[in-house]
């Protein structure tokens, strides 16, 4: 019973601190698509930022009574909460755009029972799988599992960090402490904790893609994005094996949807900016690869927008990030660094393979066919969709987040170049995974900033607000602002 | 624009035939991840649930120090053996010197003086072997755990 009960509180508060940390306006939204919206968001947010609180504690005050710890936790949250509505945090305009706009046609009705069918089958294969297998895969019992248990387990917590300790040291705890704060609120290292987060994670991964696609761009790219998640094998397949690049990418999609309603606020977004900034910051805490994202995402949308974002939209970018920054900053620096791609390594190793280019063909090589069979095939006929819907593809040339994803790629290129372990093992066992982690934002990035005529906002369901789209059609515009719905005139 | 786009933008039908789709595709894809998922849940063969109750069973009894002794031969599977004792065995240290082979591991392992783990299915060679190491000396605590399949 008091697991149970443990893990409900865990997810409750995580969620009560997202919903402080992202925003009261979100409150107001209306809609199924606003409560998924806000929902994923706001458990992305709040778990995030609730995984410090664990490593804190342990490492400064020691093991923690789990009802004390509980009672901080809850106090703390409730602090948030009272001091975001201190703020009267901005409600912003426009939020759902064609969501709530003309009544849904009979073909989209059809669509959204087909999402809710795939979303429950997806469901369903998370349940058994978890149910065969409660502890996930590889990953999660080598690492970030493994970490939680030696956090809770070891006598003395600075042992859990200890050089040769198992589940890599020195790796970022977002996914660790919050299995560990789930564990320390229910008593027991109960195996449901991990799978109930991993699940969370995957479907908020899902309905930050699709109801943030839903509300900038109409529902049926909503629909559209939401499918083609839910029909990636390896997103199904990843979720119950409990692997970082689950939240990983959710945190990244996150980012860009915040980052397009960022843009349609315009000048009124710097409040946004600083929860991009924030899930940026977070995607950092959670695996190293976020570390390589995260500033190729920042430094994309800062040149591309610099005119608009000025200096005090960058520093509402960098202090959304500063926490969690800080946080991957601290633990860094406090840990003794055993990471293989950078310790114990000679100049002189690094020239040889820099230097090597039968690596980069065999790279360039593993990520064709990586590309090309990701999610056996989903990458290859969400491409076909984007095609035959008559996708301007070309457009995603002048997309900040399609350039963010290929330096990020590339990033992930010149890791494989210098990597010291076994090329070809190491191409196998992370290169879909890799690519699991851009794979959401991906579809976000060709579905929103490519937004394919056939699939955007039929006509009289325009997004509001979205001045800088090229594929925004003309129409009035529904706007539903803060708890009521106006018609408006395009911009 | 493409002629296709232009075509498509007035065409609903063609637009939920996309939808349809991508729809199928995606319940297509569900429904085989049930399906696996069943199929390992009727088998009970995940690797990690069989540890569990191995492993698991077992961890209260040892002390802080295990050597593991896997008969596992391929360098990935002895390597997911250890990680495996480790999560199931944390926070106790687990080691496994994968240059060495199952006997030799366990002689090097009863020199250790430590708790030892074998992780072997009874009655196979590998087992024989170690059965054969043990004699030369008794550890301080000795377990067998039945290698887990993937």
């Amino acid at each position: 019973m008091r697991e149970a009960v443990g893990l409900a509180a865990a997810v409750a508060l995580a969620v009560a601190a997202g919903a402080a940390v992202v925003g009261a306006r979100a409150l107001g939204a209306r809609g199924a698509w606003g409560a998924v919206r806000d929902l994923s968001l706001w458990f992305l947010a709040g778990t995030g930022v609730t995984s410090l609180t664990y490593p804190a504690w342990r490492l400064l005050l020691g093991r923690p009574h789990g009802v004390a710890y509980l009672a901080f936790d809850a106090a703390a949250v409730a602090v948030v909460c009272a001091a975001a509505v201190a703020r009267r945090v901005r409600r912003s305009p426009g939020a759902a755009g064609c969501v709530g706009g003309l009544p849904p046609a009979r073909a989209e009705r059809l669509a959204v029972a087909a999402v809710i069918a795939a979303a429950a089958l997806a469901t369903a294969a998370f349940a058994v799988t978890t149910a065969a297998g409660p502890h996930g895969e590889w990953d999660a019992f080598a690492i970030w599992n493994a970490r939680a248990r030696l956090m809770v387990l070891e006598p003395d917590a600075r042992g859990a960090f200890a050089p040769g300790r198992p589940g890599h040291p020195d790796y970022p705890l977002l996914l660790p402490g919050s299995v560990a704060r789930a564990w320390a609120y229910a008593g027991s290292e109960v195996p449901l904790a991990p799978a109930v987060l991993a699940y969370l994670f995957a479907a908020s991964g899902v309905g930050a893609l699709a109801a943030g696609l839903a509300s900038l761009r109409g529902r049926t790219l909503g629909l559209v994005g939401a499918f083609l998640l839910l029909g990636t094998w390896d997103w199904i397949r990843a979720a119950p094996h409990q692997y970082a690049d689950v939240p990983l990418a959710a945190y990244l999609v996150g980012a860009f949807a915040l980052s397009a309603a960022a843009e349609r606020d315009g000048a009124g977004g710097r409040a946004g900016l600083a929860r991009v900034g924030l899930f940026l910051g977070l995607a950092a805490w959670v695996k190293n690869e976020g570390a390589l994202l995260a500033p190729c995402a920042g430094a994309a949308l800062v040149a591309a927008r610099w005119r608009s974002l000025r200096a005090d939209g960058v520093a509402a970018l960098a202090g959304g990030a500063l926490v969690p920054v800080a946080a991957v900053a601290a633990f860094k620096g406090w840990v003794p660094s055993d990471n293989y791609l950078f310790a114990r390594r000679s100049l002189e190793d690094v020239v040889a393979l820099a230097t090597d280019a039968r690596r980069y063909l065999a790279i360039a090589r593993a990520f064709g066919a990586g590309i090309l069979s990701f999610g056996k095939g989903a990458a290859t006929f969400a491409l076909a969709v984007l095609l035959v819907a008559g996708a301007p593809l070309r457009r995603l040339s002048r997309s900040w987040r399609a350039w963010a994803l290929g330096v990020g790629l590339l990033g992930y290129f010149a890791a494989y170049v210098l990597t010291p372990l076994p090329l070809r093992e190491q191409l196998d066992s992370s290169l879909p995974r890799l690519l699991l982690q851009l794979w959401p934002a991906l579809l976000f990035t060709a579905l929103h900033d490519a937004a394919p005529p056939a699939l955007a906002c039929a006509p009289g369901q325009a997004p509001a607000g979205r001045v800088d789209s090229p594929a925004a059609p003309a129409g009035p515009v529904h706007v539903e602002a803060a708890g009521h719905a106006a018609e408006a005139e395009p911009r | 624009m493409p002629p296709t786009s232009a075509a498509l933008r007035h065409s609903p039908s063609r637009r939920n035939a996309a939808l349809a789709a991508a729809a199928a595709a995606a319940l297509a894809v569900g429904a085989v991840a049930v399906a696996r998922g069943a199929h390992l849940l009727r088998l009970g063969a995940d690797p990690a649930r069989a540890a569990a109750r191995s492993f698991g069973a077992i961890a209260a009894s040892l002390p802080a120090t295990v050597q593991l002794v896997s008969c596992q031969r391929d360098a990935v599977e002895r390597d997911r053996s250890r990680f495996l004792a480790a999560y199931f065995l944390a926070p106790r240290t687990v080691r496994l010197d994968p240059a060495l082979e199952p006997a030799a591991g366990m002689r090097a392992a009863l020199a250790q003086g430590e708790a030892i783990v074998i992780e072997a299915t009874p009655g196979t060679a590998c087992a024989r072997d170690i059965e054969a190491a043990l004699a030369s000396g008794r550890p301080r605590t000795l377990v067998t755990v039945p290698m887990v399949p993937r």
